[in-house]
């Protein structure tokens, strides 16, 4: 490994370990700061970015575990709704998408000229992978409701692979406004159910624990 | 249905580690190499045996100058207890790292 690209690593890798300190919740700070220890006594670049990317995976567990507001069931039954939602969206649309090539006259009800473009450029893989993201959406959203910690991987699984999905098309936004179903009331309360999730996610980062506290003990 | 605790492979290997030199102390990056654990699964483990009161940990200073105190681990006696009793139920994931250890 070249000095400069060394040096890089090893300052990106002490960053992402003083962001798990950051994040870590205030009653396991010490664990986070133990983790951070450990990396002065790995030298190779790689092996020290890997233990970080370990730490944030670690803190960001803990401080999910730790937000209260999903000890309501009220809030989880919101976040699992608009999960259920998001999984609706994307099986209307892999659904639409399948229908493009099976049966073009139905699909074509639903879609303007315009998004027949869209349509007939997408990938067979992009249907699956819409499909299953929807899936692990909805698996998210029961397991949210019967036990908050579970729910986690899955829906770091649905996000990424609706990401992967989404990479390069905006095929399933084009189809989601195509569903009948969709008034522009549910679509803009939609929206207002992300924005509260949001606010509430930003409070509990912005009160609760924070700022950390400094230096090892 | 709901999991027991303590009970998945990777929690079964830390104890094995840990009940192999019950009486050192081991930090967490080698801890990580002799379980095979990342540290994003090996961390959240030691801190739930800490909730437990199964593991004790304390900052050990280095011997070098300029190299920050690290986070050293092992098992309570209560730990130890419980370890020894997983190795017992669970011969093939823990008692044969133990009896390998120890020979």
């Amino acid at each position: 490994m070249t000095p400069p690209l060394h040096a890089y690593m090893q300052r990106f890798s002490s960053s992402l370990a003083e962001h798990a300190v950051a994040v870590m919740p205030a009653a396991r700070k010490d664990w986070a700061r133990a983790m951070r220890a450990e990396l002065a006594s790995l030298d190779e670049g790689i092996e020290r970015v890997r233990w970080s990317f370990g730490c944030l995976r670690a803190a960001y567990s803990e401080r999910v575990r730790n937000f209260a507001g999903l000890d309501r069931l009220v809030v989880r039954i919101f976040i699992a709704l608009l999960s259920l939602n998001e999984a609706h969206g994307l099986l209307w649309s892999a659904k639409l998408a399948w229908a493009y090539r099976t049966n073009p006259n139905w699909a074509a009800r639903y879609l303007s000229s315009e998004s027949i473009q869209v349509f007939a450029a997408i990938p067979t893989l992009l249907i699956g992978l819409s499909a299953i993201s929807a899936t692990l959406y909805a698996a998210a959203a029961a397991y949210l409701v019967c036990h908050r910690r579970n729910a986690v991987p899955y829906y770091a699984a649905a996000v990424g692979t609706e990401l992967v999905s989404l990479m390069g098309f905006s095929w399933v936004s084009v189809s989601v406004d195509s569903w009948s179903l969709r008034s522009e009331v549910s679509h803009y309360g939609v929206w207002f159910g992300y924005t509260v999730l949001a606010l509430m996610i930003a409070n509990h980062f912005r009160h609760r624990q924070f700022p950390p506290s400094r230096g090892p003990t | 249905m709901t999991r027991l605790p303590n009970r998945s492979t990777q929690t079964l290997r830390l104890l094995a580690e840990l009940l192999g030199s019950p009486s050192a102390w081991q930090h967490g990056y080698e801890l990580s190499k002799a379980t095979g654990l990342k540290s994003g699964t090996l961390y959240p483990i030691l801190m739930r045996l800490a909730d437990q009161g199964l593991l004790t940990s304390k900052w050990k200073e280095s011997d070098h100058p300029g190299v920050p105190p690290r986070h050293v681990y092992r098992l309570t006696p209560d730990g130890l207890a419980y370890a020894r009793n997983q190795a017992e139920s669970e011969p093939a994931a823990l008692g044969a790292r133990v009896s390998r250890a120890n020979s």
